[in-house]
């Protein structure tokens, strides 16, 4: 495992004249190239991270250091200490991965900071992790210097409407990325690969079930964007709205069924996706640890998978839930195109169904 | 028997658009020949087993082996997991148990017309594959015709008309340009050329991939890629190892044919093509293909003499890695006087506007002093040397290596100062590499390639016209060796970087091989 250097900058009284940055990244430069402990390396990207707190700090460090085999990345842990506590920058380089750069500082303070230790000419991506950031007035000082900012709705209690709102607000030359909409990547790949026989045409598929938890109470993000999806790339209208769900319209007219249930669960998370045709259907499932697919077709099961490599794969981590984002190098927009589809279709169904 | 009629590949389904993890094989049975064979248990089997646990494969996927073996399907599945605990480690009970029902066993000697009746009833049984299949001719080279005939008169050549039929055919492919040409042809009897892949798994190595992106999504190096700057290019494909109780083989085959021929050959055409119009596998082939066919014939015809063009050599007995190792000669089942070459030293002359008057030397050995194979592009010094005046010191050229295998990455050597009151000057290496930047294990080439194959892309396998113009290339040197015995052999000692001639074939043109 490579071995992680790590110092305290003690010796810097976080005046940020030329002088100390100058200290700062001396003391940075010799991490870096410690010997044969810190070899030189590519770096790939920036990534700020605005965590919640220390404990937070801790956390991401540890998914990042994961991740910087991956994505070798200098990346800047940011927080505020609790009142009282005394500023503090930590700084660390791993041999076979990122930097990384922890601010216990006051937001403004620390942009300044980053500002000028950002890695030139490589992209600037900012993950959010503090508390709703349409409110919080520290979150346009991150966002204007990332070219995409990254968000997990289900963690800070959006809806899809506020996430929406958020991708519009952003900074020019800013995208938004969102983790629900990535987590539903291996979803969507797994019923891709269901999708046999008549379903293997779209006009075959007749009705979609969705299980989420989440639904009718604030709305499922993650049932928004999954019927946002079918209806953006099958070209599905909505004619008729009932608490069941909604019945669309395909392009050559014929009807085709979604109906939402509700999940026991409190997350807003995919449960069960089932994709009917006239004989075949695909079930993909979460179960427990597990998630399962199951193809029948005239009832009989012609295709199973049980696993756990398969679980694990859809019921990824949070590190390779953000692996998957940190590497898109512009913006995602079938992801706005399928939030802004699935917004106006949800729309429609949530208002019975409350 | 008429050849397969074309495939017909439907559109993809619009909900695969957009899906960032979108290289997934479709529903499909792979048939492997030879499926009781070494390289069914150590590539093929690891390979499935990799891309099932990566989600590459869909739920339907099923597996058939096939051989002369008297297993039941769970006996093969017994067989396959010791051959997944032996070759990859750790396997997944759960996902292993998913992938095992699955996989069947089709005892039977392949000049048996029931077998292939058989199989074709088996693939029938199958309607959740849709149709498609992929045969995996994991056998020796002279069972490659008599399987496609075989499966041809099974009407297996085209399994359904909804789906697809490939087939995957190891190396050798030929044993010169004759055999080459005629095997072609009896393949294309029975199977349209889309349908062939001819593996070769050097090209799925991650590295030869990347040469295409280096060269051709920056575009800082492409200006400079040609005779203008370049002086020549090395591409070094060394082997610490000996023949390892393949001396029936090698004494057939040798350097020329096992390396030069395919891997070398490949590696050089990625190297010299010009840009494709598209990123896709014929637009791919084309370019490479006119590569190999502008390389100069390596003599005029008629003319005998190949030393100045090519230097051949075999290992005696010496040391390697502080081990003392055998002479080819002492390894097991291999004559004594033998002739067989185990180093090869080719200068190649690729005539086309980029390449005209760059050499590119290619080399390829058993029992060097290390395992490494490398592309390393010598630029030209600078015109006028100016810091020679005070200071005399020499100036070595700027050479780029891309490291194909081990430590996986790309140098560059340039000039930079010595710290210090002085103008003094040293080479320096800025060095990237794929372990430490991207510490991520690399797929293996065989899960790239079989996916390949299943997803129909045919850039990572050798077209018919490649395979031919490579041999066309190296035939008349072949026969030229073995009619005429090399009086110095042995001529390198284990552990050295070849014969002596080498050294001095390229000191004859003022440059000397790289130390890798």
């Amino acid at each position: 495992m490579a071995k992680t250097l790590t110092a305290e900058a003690t010796a810097l009284d976080l005046c940020w004249n030329d002088g100390h940055m100058a200290a700062l990244e001396a003391q940075w430069r010799a991490l870096r190239e410690t010997g044969e402990e810190a070899p030189a390396h590519a770096l790939a990207l920036n990534l700020i991270c605005r965590v919640a707190d220390a404990a937070d700090a801790e956390r991401m460090a540890q998914h990042l250091w994961k991740l910087g085999r991956r994505h070798p990345a200098r990346v800047f842990l940011v927080y505020s200490g609790a009142e009282g506590e005394a500023d503090r920058v930590r700084l660390a380089a791993c041999a076979d991965g990122s930097e990384m750069v922890e601010l216990q500082l006051d937001p403004r303070r620390a942009a300044s900071v980053v500002m000028p230790n950002l890695a030139g000419d490589l992209p600037v991506v900012l993950l959010w992790r503090g508390s709703d950031p349409g409110g919080d007035p520290e979150f346009p000082i991150w966002s204007a210097l990332a070219n995409r900012v990254l968000v997990d709705a289900q963690r800070l209690r959006l809806t899809a409407a506020q996430v929406a709102t958020l991708a519009h607000e952003l900074p020019v030359g800013a995208t938004l990325g969102e983790l629900t909409w990535t987590r539903l990547t291996p979803w969507r790949l797994l019923l891709c690969q269901g999708l046999e026989g008549e379903l293997a045409v779209p006009e075959g598929i007749r009705e979609v079930t969705i299980t989420a938890g989440g639904l009718g109470a604030g709305g499922s993000l993650a049932a928004t964007l999954f019927t946002g999806w079918l209806a953006e790339k099958l070209g599905w209208e909505a004619m008729v709205v009932s608490t069941e769900g909604l019945l669309c319209r395909r392009p050559a007219g014929e009807p085709v069924r979604i109906r939402f249930e509700p999940a026991n669960h409190h997350e807003c998370l995919l449960r069960r996706v089932v994709v009917r045709g006239a004989t075949t259907a695909v079930t993909i499932e979460h179960h427990g640890a597990y998630v399962s697919m199951t193809v029948t077709h005239d009832g009989a099961t012609v295709g199973q998978w049980i696993g756990s490599s398969p679980g694990e794969a859809v019921l990824r981590s949070d590190s390779d839930t953000l692996s998957e984002e940190l590497s898109i190098g512009g913006g995602d927009d079938l992801f706005r195109r399928v939030l802004d589809r699935g917004l106006e279709l949800m729309a429609q169904w949530e208002a019975p169904a409350a | 028997m008429a050849a397969a009629p074309p495939t017909v590949v439907p559109a993809p389904h619009p909900l695969r658009e957009g899906i960032r993890m979108q290289r997934t094989a479709p529903p499909c049975a792979m048939v492997i020949f030879g499926a009781s064979g070494d390289l069914t248990h150590r590539k093929l089997m690891p390979a499935l087993y990799a891309l099932t646990r990566m989600q590459r494969l869909p739920p339907t996927f099923q597996v058939i082996g096939v051989a002369d073996s008297p297993w039941s399907s769970e006996d093969f599945r017994q067989e396959m997991r010791k051959a997944l605990e032996q070759f990859t480690g750790a396997v997944d009970d759960a996902l292993w148990e998913s992938f095992a029902a699955r996989t069947q066993f089709l005892p039977g000697t392949f000049d048996n017309p029931e077998l292939f009746q058989k199989l074709a009833a088996m693939l029938r049984a199958l309607p959740q594959t849709g149709g498609n299949v992929l045969f995996y001719l994991a056998t020796p080279p002279s069972l490659i015709a008599p399987l496609a005939d075989q499966l041809a008169r099974a009407g297996l050549n085209q399994f359904s008309p909804q789906g697809w039929t490939r087939i995957i055919v190891e190396k050798p492919f030929g044993r010169d340009l004759a055999t080459a040409r005629a095997l072609n042809q009896q393949l294309h009897k029975v199977f349209q050329e889309a349908q062939i892949f001819r593996i070769d798994h050097y090209l799925g190595k991650e590295t030869v991939r990347n040469i295409i992106v280096f060269r051709f999504a920056n575009g800082i190096f492409e200006p400079i890629w040609n005779r203008r700057y370049i002086d020549h290019v090395q591409i070094t494909v060394a082997e610490s190892i000996g023949i390892e109780r393949r001396g029936r083989y090698y004494e057939e085959a040798g350097a020329l044919r096992d390396m030069v021929q395919n891997h070398l050959m490949q590696v050089l055409s990625i190297v010299g093509m010009e840009a494709p119009v598209r990123f896709e596998a014929e637009a791919v082939r084309d370019e490479k293909i006119k590569v190999i066919r502008s390389i100069r014939p390596l003599l005029p015809p008629g003319a005998g003499d190949y030393s100045s063009v090519a230097v051949r050599g075999q290992y005696g007995a010496g040391f390697v890695n502080g081990e003392a190792a055998a002479g080819y000669r002492e390894e097991a089942n291999v004559a004594p006087q033998s002739n067989r070459e185990t180093f090869v030293a080719l200068k190649l002359q690729i005539e086309n506007w980029r390449w005209a008057g760059v050499p590119f030397y290619l080399r390829s050995g058993k029992r060097l002093p290390k395992r490494v194979s490398e592309v390393a592009i010598q630029f030209k010094s600078p015109p006028f040397l100016m810091f020679q005046d005070g200071y005399p010191q020499s100036i070595e050229p700027n050479v780029l290596v891309i490291r194909i295998q081990p430590d996986e990455g790309i140098a560059l050597r340039f000039e930079a100062k010595v710290p210090g009151t002085d103008m003094r000057l040293r080479p320096v290496k800025m060095d990237f590499q794929y372990g430490t930047s991207f510490g991520e294990p690399q797929p293996e080439a065989y899960e790239t390639l079989l996916l390949d194959a299943m997803l129909g892309d045919g850039m990572l396998f050798a077209r018919y016209d490649m395979v031919e113009s490579a041999w066309a290339l190296t035939t008349p040197l072949l026969e030229s060796w073995e009619t005429e015995a090399a009086k110095d052999f042995p001529n390198y000692a284990a552990g050295s970087w070849g014969p002596e001639a080498a050294e001095e074939f390229l000191r004859r043109d003022g440059r000397e091989w790289r130390r890798p």
